[in-house]
């Protein structure tokens, strides 16, 4: 099988997931989750209102009709206007989407690198004094809530010591930069922790290799060993795990996002879910599962281009 | 060239510590090869690590001992003098041909790293250095095996691979450890026949791990027999096959299938009772005692440790009642 | 098939417990959080949380040892009081995802075929779909209060132990010990309680202690968004009030609350670490 089939089964193998996406999000919000318009108008609104409201959204169709509706919107793309600032979806969705993605991707890489180099000291000095600390740094870094991170680093970087802008933002470049140094850090803190142990554990996995023992009868020295035979067989979990992680970078993070008012999409959908505009937090997340399932097929292609024992 | 004397390797474990090789001696002279025999846990593979000083840092240690290689005693040598001894003049190959080849670099790549680095070759010379190696490991098409990644390969191909790797530089000691156990019967012909060969070309000792006592006749020189770390007989092949020593020794030879087809309805294989104790539970005394048909008092740890003694000419064992004595007079 | 395990875990897991100092601070934070959750869920202690004790705002002295709150209401009965909401959030949650994870992993590793095919179906799209949305549009849906937050939390979490618990299952199904057991007429049942459920516990475990901080964690972010527990003090409503508090300097219902928090994420997740070193069969071998 040649690379242009796999893709090929690959791609037809994510049309029941999409499916099952639309199916589970049809479920939750047109069965379980009961009347949108009675939600939106209050219950003090009036039969006509109602009816007039629920004809606007498409409600007063039959349930089947209202599921082709949400199919087909899949398929088109056209998710219809938000409720709450009357604005067609998608246009906010790519505009808010590229904020966050200038806002999370810095961090992201910033944090891969260091994470990886901090991985790589704790391997080298494995089970011993320095290997521990890293471990318990990365646990404790791990264990503090996001909102206390936001809370105490805006308290005392921006407050107490005036270093950063406490909140807001300003498009175009470069004034934004001085918005985003402040929640970049943050986002760096908030992820540095578990991919430091994510790394480690790949890191350790190909250290009890048997192939790295022959490369040490080599005489090879364990700086080379590390960064030639242990890195090269661990970037492949590593860069996999990094294309998974991409698709978030869009989503960006609700709380920093809404907490530092910086208007990406994290923050678009804290507004939507304030003001029950359903059409925006469906759409949000029907496309971000869509984006991650695409994703998810690139990093198996990736995949398999990086290792050479995976046969198509 | 290669004399070990003494040597205690130590692991931590949740138990305490052990013994994984406990107070060995042994010499192997230039040219000549020496079997290492024993049941899984015996020691045996710590023995060939301790030798390359590999042992996982973390948890063994080299306790005492020395490890004499050409006048000079590698146990006090620094990291990177240590380096220098590996795959250039002492080398080894591993039990497991499948996973022993880091899989993701071709196999050209993994032949001349060790030109590289040992002989300070170029790319090119050692490109062509490592087409002529695997030609001497009798690997086809050699120019375009080395653009090769491992999983191309068969388990026998592997592990002439491994072997073309560990005998790039030319070493003096070669430690194959369980080199054909992986392999299958016909294959494992092959690969120790490759062995000899190369031996011979190249005029370096050998020392080969195995428990499989067939190898042994057929490849060695010189056999030790480990125990729970320990050596309990040493003795040349001939010798240690026609007069066995220690009861342990006699009750692997005995274990060793053969083919009778008149008698093998009345003759069943015999075993050996027990198992190997865990290294925490190893008896005072002589350390097989449980296991042993002619055991007495004097083998439950009143008189110590029976030590390594001559039981006849050349041969050695640690045996208070050794089967075969012969003493030199004789 | 030998049985994989040859002294009793619990004595290897409390002797690793209780070699290293870490781990004991770990259990004892532990067991003291579950003790405090208790007697608040009992109404022994922090039964009056919510009378106001002092004036609006008073820092930590000796008669209030963590200050109050805006309502002048004692910040360490909120603390405790907030215990039992974690709690009884992190057990609940953990509980919830741990009986659908196992029971849908279980069902398709032993049976395979079509059942298999529909719980890999499910998890591919359930995962396929952020957390965070699936988690808030289920909180959306499902209205405020605590058991809406413990069915949404445990309906997004389950994914990760049915996905570990399926493949554990493939792999021993086919053992000799199953095949084995087959052989002498074992029934489905006895099949998977006495020879499936010992090699899979140590995953429901690790799992347990994973689940239970992460939903700790994220009963805060939902707090944040206000679709967080209504009518009871939880740690994230006590961080999330201090957005306004901080910067006038009331720095202790946030300092409190935090650390609290910090506490008992960090036991959690010390111990599951030691777990995983003590139950994993992958590792013990190293």
């Amino acid at each position: 099988m040649d690379l242009k089939t796999y893709i090929l089964r690959r791609l037809l193998h994510t049309i029941p997931i999409i499916i099952g996406i639309a199916t589970l999000i049809f479920f939750i919000f047109n069965i379980v989750g009961g009347d949108p318009a009675l939600t939106l108008l209050g219950k003090y609104a009036k039969a006509k209102q109602i009816a007039s409201l629920r004809h606007e959204m498409g409600l007063d169709k039959s349930l089947f009709l209202q599921y082709i509706d949400l199919l087909k919107s899949i398929f088109t793309f056209d998710f219809g206007k938000s409720w709450h600032t009357k604005q067609n979806i998608i246009t906010s969705l790519k505009e808010s989407g590229w904020i966050s993605f200038t806002l999370s991707f810095p961090p992201f890489i910033i944090s891969c690198a260091l994470s990886i180099i901090i991985a790589m000291v704790s391997a080298f000095y494995r089970g011993q004094f320095l290997d521990k600390t890293l471990v318990l740094i990365s646990i404790i870094l791990m264990s503090i809530s996001i909102l206390s991170y936001i809370l105490l680093f805006q308290w005392f970087f921006a407050f107490k010591l005036d270093w950063f802008e406490i909140a807001g933002y300003d498009k175009g470049f470069p004034n934004f930069i001085s918005y985003i140094l402040l929640p970049g850090i943050i986002i760096i803190f908030l992820s540095i922790g578990s991919d430091i142990r994510l790394y480690r554990t790949i890191l350790l996995d190909e250290i009890n290799q048997d192939y790295i023992r022959t490369a040490r009868a080599k005489g090879l020295s364990e700086v080379s060993v590390l960064f030639k035979h242990v890195l090269k067989n661990a970037m492949i979990p590593i860069v996999t795990n990094l294309i998974t992680q991409l698709p978030f970078l869009f989503l960006g993070s609700l709380l920093i996002e809404n907490f530092f008012a910086i208007p990406g999409l994290g923050n678009f959908i804290v507004t939507a879910i304030n003001t029950s505009d359903f059409p925006v937090i469906k759409a949000v997340t029907i496309l971000s599962a869509i984006v991650f399932v695409l994703f998810n097929l690139l990093t198996d292609i990736i995949y398999t281009i990086l290792d050479p024992r995976v046969k198509l | 060239m290669l004399s070990v004397k003494n040597l205690v390797t130590t692991f931590q474990t949740r138990q305490g510590s052990i013994k994984a090789v406990d107070n060995i001696s042994f010499d192997l002279p230039k040219g000549s090869t020496l079997g290492i025999v024993g049941e899984s846990g015996s020691g045996k593979s710590v023995t060939a690590l301790s030798i390359m000083r590999l042992i996982p840092k973390d948890t063994g240690k080299i306790l005492q001992g020395d490890i004499i290689f050409n006048g000079q005693n590698i146990t006090t040598l620094t990291e990177s003098g240590m380096r220098g001894m590996r795959g250039n003049k002492i080398s080894m190959i591993f039990q497991e041909p499948m996973t022993s080849l880091n899989p993701v670099f071709t196999v050209g790549n993994q032949i001349q790293e060790t030109l590289i680095l040992h002989q300070q070759l170029s790319l090119q010379q050692a490109q062509k250095k490592a087409i002529e190696l695997l030609q001497m490991v009798g690997i086809p098409s050699p120019e375009k095996r080395i653009k090769d990644y491992p999983h191309h390969l068969s388990g026998g191909m592997r592990q002439r691979v491994m072997i073309a790797i560990a005998l790039a530089c030319k070493p003096d000691i070669l430690i194959a450890d369980e080199p054909t156990t992986a392999l299958d019967v016909t294959i494992q012909a092959q690969i120790l026949d490759l062995l000899k060969n190369l031996q011979k070309e190249l005029a370096m000792s050998i020392i080969m791990i195995t428990h499989d006592l067939g190898v042994v006749a057929e490849f060695c020189d010189d056999v030790a027999v480990m125990y729970c770390g320990k050596i309990i007989e040493k003795a040349p092949i001939h010798q240690i096959f026609a007069q066995p020593q220690h009861p342990y020794t006699q009750g692997l030879i005995k274990s060793i299938p053969t083919f009778h087809p008149e008698k093998s309805h009345e003759q069943r294989l015999s075993t050996i009772p027990g198992t190997l104790p865990p290294f925490h539970e190893i008896p005072s005394g002589c350390s097989f005692q449980n296991r042993c048909q002619y055991a007495q008092e004097a083998c439950k740890g009143l008189q110590g440790t029976p030590p390594l003694a001559l039981a006849a000419q050349a041969h050695w064992a640690a045996c208070f009642y050794p089967l075969h004595p012969k003493t030199h007079q004789d | 098939m030998q049985h994989p395990y040859k002294t009793p875990l619990w004595k290897i897991f409390l002797r690793n417990i209780l070699t290293s100092k870490i781990n004991i601070f770990a259990l004892s934070i532990v067991c003291i959080s579950c003790l405090i959750a208790l007697c608040a869920a009992t109404g022994i202690l922090a039964n009056q949380w919510d009378v106001s004790i002092s004036d609006s705002h008073t820092p930590p002295s000796l008669q209030h040892i963590c200050g109050t709150d805006i309502l002048g209401r004692s910040v360490l009965d909120k603390l405790i009081k907030g215990t039992e909401v974690a709690m009884s959030t992190g057990f609940f949650v953990a509980t919830l995802s741990i009986i659908i994870g196992v029971v849908l992993g279980v069902l398709a590793g032993y049976f395979g075929g079509i059942v298999d095919t529909c719980v890999v179906w499910l998890y591919s799209t359930i995962t396929s779909i952020p957390n965070i949305m699936l988690l808030l549009s289920l909180t959306f849906i499902l209205g405020k209060g605590i058991v809406a937050i413990y069915i949404s939390l445990g309906v997004t979490m389950w994914v990760g132990i049915c996905r570990l618990i399926r493949g554990e299952v493939i792999k021993h199904k086919n053992r000799e010990y199953i095949l084995a057991a087959s052989a002498i007429g074992a029934s489905h049942f006895r099949k998977l309680w006495y020879h499936l459920l010992p090699n899979i516990w140590h995953i429901i475990i690790i799992q347990f202690a994973l689940i239970f901080q992460v939903a700790i964690k994220s009963e805060v972010m939902l707090s944040y968004l206000g679709l967080g527990i209504q009518n009871s003090p939880s740690w994230g409503t006590m961080i999330d009030e201090a957005k306004t508090e901080l910067i006038r300097g009331i720095w202790w219902p946030f300092t409190f609350a935090t650390l609290a928090m910090f506490l008992i994420v960090l036991a959690f997740n010390l111990l599951s670490d030691t777990l995983r070193d003590t139950l994993d069969p992958k590792l013990k071998k190293k």
